[in-house]
Order: structure tokens, then sequence, then C-alpha cells
């Protein structure tokens, strides 16, 4: 149903992560990584009480690719070492920061309920606002030495320090879908003006999910950014008069939009699932999609047609880091320690990185593990009329802003539908 | 219930359903008290100690409240009707038709889940649904730009369609329930009276099954204030029902918007309340 897919943002200028560093992997950290590190005895004690637990492992469940990669690929290799990983479903990350927030009313301070969530940048906040979460575990995982956690967009999510209580799991990048069938590529809009121009041509032909849904506040502030001045002019923490002189443009802009839009904008699909039902029978020709693997996924699950192809405005899209967070009262911390380390091994990331499974852009450094790595790398992506080419990804990217503009970008649609 | 045991049974009885009632107490009563202080502003856990009405009076400034209150009695009421009046008439048909099967087959709804029931109404009515196709196939239309936009509407169409579609059959099982105990000897007494159709269905048929018929509409009425699944599947983004709205501020990740979202089902628990209320006035008595 709803689904919001985790993604977080920092708020500094972000390194192109994986894919910048993927081709410049020097030997000498691959050297360094490649020889295995002795597990401290603090983390041999976290393995022996993890053994025989069951992590409760609370993910959006909007996505048939994910949860199959985890069901296929993360639970065997979890079995292995006495851990079950529980995959439980939500449609909104927040359902399960809510779980946690009534257990800490209700006084549970122990054995919580949820071990482990795939938590977004927003909720990421407001679980540190209200103390949800248990701090200082992430970096000192075996597997945290592959991360860059030098990298703004590891350090900081969505503008508020990680602090090691997040531990990385992917990355994304924003990219438009259209579909070849109907639109040539010499017709497409790559920039904002442009989509404005080619909707008054094909009315009704153009959607996007309405905020608060995650893609949607995405998409806006994408516009928000191409008309305010660039994302530089956004930078740093909220400044009410950026936003003063920004969003009134935004809005004059969706004023024009408005009537050529799908169904005359008077209403939108609820999210992402929705809009792709509405691209795939033909009612729309764009859609969205974060994955670093494009649309591969998803043209060969069949849930979008096989005339799909991706593509980038000239101004470039927002990248950002994903993560996965434990509760402070979860009971099965152990387990979900396990389990986040287990999300970074290489060979596990390379697996999602491709798009068979999922297409879902790596949380690890390539050059911290080895050339070998980086070549298994770019081979996984493969590079097709479904996957953008990841130097371009990179190139044309930027991070997201201070969390607050999104607040500001839901609080004003809801103003401007009315 | 009128015949109650003097000696002493009451307080048996008492005793007897007190689980189910501590149960219900406890876990609802419970949660609606949490609920309400929430809604107040007294949460210990986000800090917030003072109770205050804040979250009730953003709600009374906000037109898009106004919106979806209204769309929300609207839909309840239209689909309420709409059912009761499909139900009586398919209670009625099915009585006369009298055939086991036939009765299964209008049973076979029930238990068909509301989320999967506004996926089918989904994939038949909207404008690139099933129906749409077969239209196209047949040269009615040119495409589903062509197909009417039956879901999705600012009225809550495809909502309505869906409550009646999934509720009709159970006020039907409730009102033919009633038909079946009535004694079919008072239709010949009527008719030996000479009272037509239409007065014998005024003075025998419909005082036979107006408490169940009313327990039915009350029933509707009440699932139709608080669904969630069905206007956000087949609802239009805005204006959407109070019930989505509490669940969009309850899931915002601004936990300033708890207040709100606890505010709203405060708001749709007192509109529920004051439906039995009326209920239990006017309602038939025992």
């Amino acid at each position: 149903m709803t689904r919001i897919r985790p993604t977080t943002s920092s708020s500094t200028i972000m390194a192109p992560l994986l894919t910048a560093l993927l081709f410049t992997a020097t030997p000498q950290a691959a050297a360094q990584a490649a020889a295995p590190a002795k597990p401290s005895a603090a983390w041999t004690a976290t393995e022996r009480a993890a053994r025989g637990q069951t992590v409760n492992f609370y993910m959006w469940g909007g996505s048939d690719n994910i949860n199959r990669y985890v069901d296929t690929v993360v639970a065997p290799a979890a079995r292995k070492l006495g851990v079950t990983v529980r995959r439980v479903p939500v449609t909104d990350t927040a359902q399960a920061v809510n779980k946690v927030l009534g257990e800490k009313r209700a006084g549970k301070v122990r054995g919580g309920s949820v071990d482990l969530i795939w938590i977004n940048g927003e909720n990421f906040r407001t679980a540190q606002q209200a103390g949800l979460l248990k701090t200082g575990w992430a970096e000192s995982l075996p597997n945290a030495r592959y991360v860059n956690w030098k990298s703004p967009a590891i350090r900081t999510d969505f503008g508020f320090p990680v602090n090691g209580s997040e531990s990385p799991w992917g990355s994304a990048q924003w990219q438009y879908v259209y579909d070849s069938a109907r639109v040539s590529p010499s017709e497409l809009p790559r920039s904002f003006a442009a989509l404005a121009a080619w909707a008054q041509r094909h009315p009704g032909r153009f959607t996007f999910p309405a905020p608060p849904n995650f893609y949607g506040n995405r998409f806006l502030r994408q516009a928000m950014f191409e008309l305010g001045g660039g994302p530089q002019a956004f930078a740093g923490p909220f400044r009410e008069a950026t936003w003063q002189r920004a969003s009134p443009k935004l809005w004059s802009y969706l004023d024009g939009l408005r009537p050529n839009l799908w169904r005359g904008g008077r209403t939108f699909p609820a999210d992402l699932p929705q809009l792709y039902t509405l691209f795939a029978n033909g009612e729309v020709d764009f859609a969205f999609v974060q994955n670093i693997g494009g649309v591969a996924a998803e043209v060969q699950r069949g849930l979008l047609p096989k005339t799909a192809r991706v593509y980038l405005f000239d101004a470039g899209t927002v990248s950002d880091t994903h993560f996965v967070a434990i509760p402070f009262n979860a009971a099965h911390a152990a387990g979900a320690q396990v389990l986040a380390n287990l999300l970074l091994r290489p060979d596990l990331q390379l697996a999602k990185l491709s798009g068979d499974t999922w297409g879902d852009g790596l949380g690890i450094d390539p050059g911290r593990v080895g050339p070998a790595f980086s070549a298994q790398v770019k081979a996984a992506l493969k590079v097709g009329p479904y996957t953008l080419d990841p130097a371009l990804l990179a190139r044309r990217s930027f991070s997201d802003v201070d969390a607050t503009y999104d607040r500001r970008v839901q609080d004003g649609f809801r103003a401007w539908l009315k | 219930m009128a015949e109650v045991d003097r000696s002493g049974g009451t307080g048996r009885r008492a005793l007897m359903v007190a689980p189910a009632l501590l149960v219900t107490a406890g876990l609802f009563g419970g949660g609606l008290i949490l609920t309400v202080l929430q809604s107040v502003g007294v949460d210990p856990v986000l800090g917030g100690q003072e109770v205050n009405f804040a979250a009730y009076r953003t709600l009374m400034a906000d037109p898009a409240v106004r919106a979806s209150l209204l769309l929300t009695l609207g839909v309840a009421t239209l689909s309420t009707g709409l059912s009761a009046a499909l139900g009586t008439a398919l209670a009625l048909l099915l009585r006369r038709a009298g055939r086991a099967r036939l009765r299964f087959l209008a049973g076979l709804t029930l238990p068909v889940p509301h989320v999967l029931a506004a996926t089918l109404v989904l994939l038949t009515l909207s404008q690139s649904g099933l129906l749409s196709r077969v239209t196209a196939a047949l040269g009615l239309t040119r495409g589903p730009q062509d197909f009417p936009a039956l879901l999705f509407d600012p009225l809550g169409v495809g909502v309505v369609l869906e409550l009646v579609w999934k509720e009709t059959p159970f006020v039907a099982l409730l009102v033919l329930a009633a038909l079946t105990r009535l004694d079919g000897r008072l239709h010949d007494v009527a008719r030996s009276l000479g009272a037509g159709r239409a007065a014998r269905f005024r003075q025998v048929t419909w005082p036979a099954i107006r408490p169940a018929l009313l327990t039915a509409c009350v029933l509707v009425f009440a699932f139709a204030l608080g669904t969630v699944e069905v206007p956000l599947l087949l609802g239009a983004t805005s204006p959407t029902t109070l019930s989505v709205l509490a669940y969009q501020a309850f899931t915002d990740t601004d936990l300033g918007r708890r207040p709100l979202a606890m505010a709203l089902s405060t708001v749709l628990a007192a509109l529920g309340a004051l439906l039995l209320w009326s209920y239990v006035r006017t309602g038939p008595s025992r």
C-alpha cells in the first residue's frame, strides 16, 4: 500500500560515494583491507550472544525485489551464524518508530519487540529526538572497516549526526523513468521548465505521488532546488530567508503545471506502487526510481514494461545513504548487530547491487575492500537500457538538504492543494 | 434478558462477564484514555505534562479538516443508505427464492477483507482497469482517458462503491435472519384483510425487520466512519477522510503532530459515541 522508501540524506556536500570511489581504489587501501582483521573479544562475545536469536527486522515492505533480497540472500547467510531473520514489513517506517515509542511510553525499557529498523532520515531524526535508538555501536562492527566514515553522507543523516547509532546499508540516487514506446529520447524534458512545457503539450500524462509520500516530497524538493537557484543555495542549516525566496516559485510553478497533470491535478497517486501501476497501464508516461541499478529489477519482475528507460535531468539529482538502526530496548540487540554487520559484508553488498535482485547502491567503499571487488562492482552494474552509467550518476549527483525544508514542503503542499 | 434470575443470579452473571468486560475496558478504554490524554498534550515521553487544547484549535482552524469531516459523514451516510436499501431488497429476494445455495452465494463476499475488496475495485474500475479494457476492446472507448473516472475522486464515489459492495450482503444477512423469524401467516392475515403489497410491507414486514436493519445500519455507519484502508486505496489525496488524516498525522515523522492525530481520533470516537447514543435512545426497545 502506502510506501515510503527509506532513504536518507546528508546536509553537507555529498561525496558521490559508491561510484566516484569505485574506480579509484588504491592498492594500498586494498592491501590494508585484504588481511582479515582478528575479531575483537567483544565482537566474539556479541556473536556468541546472537546465536539462536530471532531478529525482528522492521522494514518497508513495498518492494518485492527488496523483500526477496532479504529473504533469499540475507536470511540464509544469517542462518549460518545462528541468527534467524524475521522480516516484519511496514508500509511506513514511522510505524516501527511508533511501536518503539509506544513501548517507551509503557515503560518497557528492555525486551522490546523491534530489533532492527531500516530507517530513513526523517524518522532517524524523530527517533533520536525521542531517545529511541541504541548509540555508539555501528562503528565497532567488524565490517564497518569497509565504510568510509569520513564521508559527510555517512557521518550525518538529514543534517543530524549519526554518532554510531546507525549503520549504512546502501545508497540511492533519484532518476526519472520514461516509456520509450511513448516518449522519444529527443523530446525528453531535462529540466523542470521543460517538464512543464512537455506537460502542456501532453496534458494528463504526468503526475507524482502526493506528499507526505516520500517520493512526492523528494520530487518537489528537486523542483525547488532548480527553481530556487540550485541545491547549493539550500546547503547548510535551514534558513527562513531562503525558504521565503524559493517557495513561492515552487508553488507558482505547480499552479502552472497542475491543469496539465493526470486527472487535472485534482488528485494524485498516493504512493510509488500506484504511480508504477499508472505507468505500466499507460495512463502516464513518467515515473521515478531511486535504485542505482535503475529499473532493471522492476522490468525483470514485470512491474514496469520492457520499454521503460531511466534518465536524469541536466541539473543532476539527489543521492544519499540509507541506514539500519537498533532501538534502545531491542530484545535481541546482539543478533541485530550481527545482522547489521552482515548487511555490510562485501558479497552481500554486491548481490544487492545487481539489477537481478534489487539494484541498490553500495553502503561500503569498494576501495576499502580491494581491486578485485571494485572490478566485480563494475561488472555487476551492467550499464544498459535500464541502468545508467555510474560515472554519469556520480557526476550528476548532489546531496539533500536540511530536513526542515522537507517539512516545509509537506506543509506547503497541503496548503497549496486547497 | 427480561427473565433475569433475581435470587442473586445477577451478581453471578456480572461475575461471569467480568473477564470479558475487563479485557474490553482495559484494552479499549485504556487506549481511549491514552488517546484523549495525548490529544491534550499529556505525553511524558515526549516531554508534555501540561494540558492544552492546541491540537483541537489547530483542527478547528484547518479548512482541510472541515472538508474532510463533510466527506467522511457524506461517505458514511451514503454508503449506509445504499447498502441498507440494496441489502433489504436482496434479503426480500432471497427469502422469496428461498434456496440455501443462493443464500450461500449472497454471503460469499462477507469474509473478503476490505483491503482485498478495495484492491479488486481498483483493478476493475480504475481508468486502466479490467472494465476499461473491456470497453476499449469493444470499441466503446479509445483508452483510459475515455473511461469515467470513478476512483480517486473528491466525492469519494470509489470509496462508497466499495463499501456498498461489501456491506450490502452483510445488511441482507441480518435482515434475512429477521425475515426468517417472521411468521408467514401474518402476511396471509394481512392479505385476507385486504392489504395490498405496499401495505403488507409497511404493516407486516417493516416492523419485523426494522430492529435488525437499524442495527446493521449502525454497524455499517460506524465502520465507514473509521475505515482507513478503503479511502487510502480508492479515495482522492485531497480531501480525504478523517481517519486517513489521523493516520497521516500519526505516521508523520514530526513528533509534534502526534497530538493532532490523537485529537482527530478523539473526534472520530466522539462521532461514534454520538451514533451509539442516538441508537440506544431511538433504537428498538426489547
